[in-house]
């Protein structure tokens, strides 16, 4: 199961090892093992606790725009993300 | 009472478009992990996508889908920077760690470390195509957020898929009479 870091060899109409067994174009079933595998990962982030400096953000808009002489949205942003120092969660 | 009315509506619909921006976060962060790689730049993409949200919120439409309004803000925006930057996607350190700390022993853990960094080994279209769809979005929602045609989003799809599976059946399925020599010449 060890992987090495090549590039993935894109399959196209051209190269495509084996167009038999390549499931036709549509969802594929819930319980295919990478739609789970990637739901899984998608999951694993989404349950993660959001960290502060989202909520944080928000106020500030929430701030500025209700104040029209209020820093720029570029401003707001820029202090957020240079604050976000050690805000891991 | 008109002046304080208006006000009043206003706020109350900052306060909804607030919470259904908060109620979207945790599916952003997760969409933009996985679509760049890495934390911090993932995190920075859904900060960003928030403010540009705030700023177009007059283009967005009540009751329509916000969830894609915001994959597309924040996929132009990944796309945007990936551009302008040149800027490649690196693993981030807890992502690596924790694919090197994968036990052996645990085959679907192997098999989520495999998956996430065959993930990253794709072209960015299709891994997002991929996350789109397992995310849930429907088609038409999707090539809305991609900006392409329905088909276009089928194919990369098909072919992620394809080439993600290839990733995960590994060299035995690549070479597999090679394979059968070489277990042939251990057991002889």
């Amino acid at each position: 199961m060890g992987r090495k870091s090549e590039e993935i060899e894109s399959v196209s109409p051209d190269n495509a090892p084996d167009r038999q067994n390549t499931r036709p174009v549509g969802r594929p079933r819930r319980d295919d093992p990478i739609a789970i595998g990637l739901r899984k990962l998608l999951s694993d982030v989404a349950e993660e606790p959001v960290p502060d400096s989202f909520m944080a953000l928000l106020d500030k808009i929430s701030a500025a725009r209700a104040d029209v002489d209020s820093k720029s949205a570029s401003e707001i942003l820029d202090e957020s993300i240079s604050g976000r120092t050690g805000d891991k969660a | 009472m008109t002046a304080e009315t208006k006000p009043s509506e206003a706020a109350a619909a900052d306060d909804i478009f607030r919470e259904e921006l908060l109620h979207s976060i945790p599916m952003l962060r997760a969409f933009a992990r996985n679509l760049s790689g890495g934390r911090e730049f993932a995190d920075d993409l859904v900060q960003e996508t928030l403010m540009r949200a705030w700023g177009a919120r007059d283009s967005y439409t009540p009751g329509s889908n916000m969830r894609a309004w915001l994959f597309r803000i924040l996929r132009n925006h990944f796309y945007t920077r990936m551009h302008v930057a040149k800027r490649f996607t690196e693993l981030d350190p807890d992502v690596a760690a924790q694919t090197l700390m994968t036990p052996a022993t645990q085959e679907d853990v192997v098999m989520l470390a495999d998956l996430r960094a065959g993930m990253m080994l794709l072209p960015s279209e299709q891994r997002e195509a991929l996350l789109l769809m397992e995310s849930g979005l429907q088609w038409a929602d999707i090539a809305e957020v991609m900006g392409t045609p329905i088909g276009t989003v089928k194919s990369r799809i098909t072919r992620g898929r394809a080439a993600l599976q290839r990733y995960l059946d590994g060299p035995a399925a690549l070479f597999p009479e090679e394979d059968d020599t070489l277990l042939e010449q251990q057991s002889g």
